[in-house]
């Protein structure tokens, strides 16, 4: 297997060798972070000729570098090895790391932002959503190959799903991706082997290295370098891929700077680059779709690890406006045995009896459109601090996700139905499960997982009460752009690629604008 | 009974909690360790007291009474917690294994007997891990998580445990050749 051997890089890409020196680097552009946004500025500026180094913190993996071993991938491919999470522990926060960021592990789920979300973001001050926005989506579709997912890709997990929701008559249907060599591995959350999704990688990265582009792997930016107010590069240091410790300094001078780092990372590193701030924005609304597993047991075999993981949703109780009385998104959710068996109730013998159970598990995550806003403060290293505890209002739409996710499941055939409450809550009819209320709820019950951080330099024109402007130029110093999901000025409800891969290339015009 | 006369010098179990907490968990990990004569915390090698513990959770936490699971020893999963957990940022690596050492002083403190974690017998052991999956303290349910997902990610990920939940990899007809039979050997000595 290729874990054992030197890795190769592609040409263009390379890993900053260890020394004693810092090396330097000169450029028109520097783009921190190489996720969906950063990898579609990286891609656009270099198709336009501009001078661009693209800056990772993580690594590079190849398809043939995809061991498929959830204890080796986890570590590779997510923030702070998959241990990332709210400074009370109660939430995990699962993010990308590596070329790509997110877009490597993710489920491939695309919609556009919907019109009343636009239509919040355009009250509260954000130019330019219009017909320019609808093309800027358009292309990036075409570009990423996003389309419905076929019928015959459609697993039992999700079957269930359509299964249940036809059974109520509740709103929902399939979904759209952006795969073109997918084989249906069912491994997407681990990095597909298969190279079958059209991910930033994929799509944009490595086309941009054959359009001249530079690509610095596991390279940490600490500090963005600004004088007299404008940005001039940015500041940082080589990682050692074993260890993960500092290895050289590095320094990268730019005219301009666009931040991609993520909506923890960016607000994180603007922080820590002692950035004029003067309304003390910077890092807050921080919004993250928290969700919880509901599981369902079938007397039928599910094995919801086989094939496409997710491909249908279920939108009875999302609605946009910003006084929504549901904000409830729900979509199949499967894991591999090693996370799935921490998320089983219990332990021992009693665990044991569940994980037998594993091939007839179903399961939903009811993911909130949430209200609640947290904050992102800088920490050691690769580590963060996210403070976000869940206002009242989300706990009581948790609820209600927990028992519709449990109303599906009974109607597509479930004989039980275990809410992940401490202790868990296991339900053979849907009149206990019906019992379930907000008071039932609190920090860490249930247990909570976010894959959509947010909403941290939110966009918008007036510089006291937003961070950047709608084309994500930082407004308190020049030549520094945002082109990550840290843009949105609330959350969205849904998959946030379409629109952060979108948002990247309204930013990179941007900034091909402004260099002339 | 000592956990009486701790009570009364240091307070509540809730109150010890806290002011661990407040104290920070590496420091007090470092100060146990200190008073036990042991090495503190290590990011860079976990020590072997430490390990030790790792492994006495997690034959509790593993311990299935079900002969298609195996035992966690025979099946490398400890070797595979440690994988997982070197790819952590060393701080977290370090507030992991500080967890450990408190899991290992904790009966002195909330019982059910005053004596080492690795010390307790299994039932005992049993005691002290469901109190802290189910305590009313949010920090103690989220250490117990913590530990949770990283002993089940490290056993459950081992093919040897495979067989009994029906899974597989190199059966699974998406899986690309190379992986497909590096997976087959990895999986035929639990098929067999």
């Amino acid at each position: 297997m290729a874990d054992d051997e030197p890795q190769q890089l592609p040409d263009g890409m390379e890993q900053v060798p260890a020394g004693d020196e810092p090396v330097e680097y000169d450029t028109e552009v520097v783009v921190v972070g190489l996720g969906a946004g950063g990898g579609m500025a990286l891609h656009q500026l270099a198709e336009a000729g501009v001078d661009v180094i693209g800056v990772e913190m993580g690594g590079y993996y190849g398809p043939e570098e995809m061991t498929l071993a959830e204890e080796q991938m986890m570590p590779r491919l997510f923030a702070e090895g998959g241990a990332r999470a709210t400074a009370d522990m109660a939430i995990n926060i699962m993010q990308g790391k590596g070329v790509g960021g997110s877009t490597v592990h993710n489920t491939n789920l695309c919609k556009r932002l919907p019109q009343p979300i636009l239509d919040r973001w355009e009250n509260n001050g954000v130019e330019g959503l219009g017909d320019q926005l609808q093309d800027d989506f358009a292309a990036v579709e075409q570009m990423l190959n996003v389309h419905p997912i076929p019928d015959d890709r459609i697993n039992a997990n999700n079957q269930m799903l359509l299964r249940g929701i036809a059974e109520l008559g509740y709103q929902g249907g399939g979904l759209s991706y952006n795969r073109r060599l997918c084989r249906a591995s069912g491994f997407c959350e681990l990095g597909c082997p298969n190279d079958g999704k059209e991910n930033a990688t994929r799509a944009l990265i490595l086309p941009a290295l054959d359009e001249g582009a530079q690509v610095l792997v596991r390279v940490r930016i600490d500090e963005i370098l600004h004088e007299e107010g404008r940005a001039v590069g940015v500041a940082g240091v080589a990682l050692d891929a074993e260890t993960g410790r500092a290895r050289r300094e590095v320094v990268i001078r730019a005219e301009s700077v666009v931040l991609a780092a993520s909506a923890t990372g960016s607000a994180s590193l603007a922080l820590k680059s002692g950035l004029p701030d003067p309304h003390g924005l910077v890092g807050r609304r921080l919004h993250i779709h928290p969700g919880a597993f509901v599981m369902g047991i079938f007397d039928e075999e599910i094995e919801g690890w086989l094939g496409v993981p997710q491909s249908a949703e279920c939108t009875e109780f999302l609605e946009y406006g910003e006084d929504a009385d549901q904000r409830v998104w729900m979509v199949t959710g499967f894991t591999h045995p090693g996370t799935s068996a921490g998320l089983m109730p219990g332990f021992g013998p009693a665990h044991g009896a569940m994980m037998r159970l594993y091939p007839n598990v179903a399961a939903i995550i009811t993911m909130l459109h949430d209200e609640t806003s947290g904050a992102v403060r800088p920490g050691e290293g690769e580590r963060l601090h996210i403070h976000y505890s869940l206002q009242q209002d989300d706990y009581a739409q948790m609820a209600l996700g927990m028992r519709e996710a449990a109303r599906i499941l009974f109607a597509a055939g479930a004989r039980e139905v275990m809410l992940p409450l401490s202790p868990p809550r296991l339900v053979s009819s849907m009149s206990e499960a019906a019992s379930l209320s907000v008071g039932d709820l609190g920090p860490l019950n249930p247990p909570m997982i976010a894959v959509h951080p947010m909403s941290t330099m939110w966009m918008g024109e007036d510089p006291e009460s937003s961070v950047v402007d709608s084309y994500g130029g930082y407004h308190h110093l020049d030549g520094l752009f945002v082109a990550d999901g840290s843009l949105f000025p609330s959350s969205i409800g849904g998959p946030p690629q379409i629109p952060i891969y979108t948002m990247g290339r309204r930013v990179a015009r941007r900034v091909v604008d402004r260099l002339g | 009974m000592l956990s009486n006369l701790l009570q009364r010098f240091a307070g509540t179990p809730d109150e010890v909690l806290r002011k661990i907490q407040m104290g920070g968990l590496v420091r007090s990990a470092r100060l146990v360790s200190n008073v036990l004569g042991n090495p503190p915390p290590d990011a860079d090698e976990m020590p072997e007291w430490i390990e030790e513990i790792l492994m006495a959770a997690t034959r509790r936490i593993c311990r299935y009474d079900d002969e298609a699971m195996p035992d966690p020893e025979d099946c490398g999963s400890l070797e595979a917690t440690k994988t997982f957990m070197d790819g952590m940022p060393p701080q977290t690596q370090l507030e992991f294994q500080s967890l450990m050492v408190l899991l290992e002083v904790s009966p002195y403190v909330f019982g059910p007997v005053a004596g080492r974690f690795t010390q307790l017998d299994g039932k005992q052991q049993d005691q002290v891990l469901k109190g802290w999956e189910t305590a009313s303290l949010v920090p103690k349910r989220t250490g117990f998580r913590a530990i949770k997902s990283v002993v089940m990610m490290g056993y459950w990920s081992r093919p040897e445990t495979w067989p009994a939940i029906g899974y597989s990899i190199h059966d699974n007809p998406g899986v690309p050749s190379p992986q497909k039979n590096h997976w087959k050997q990895r999986e035929e000595p639990a098929d067999g």
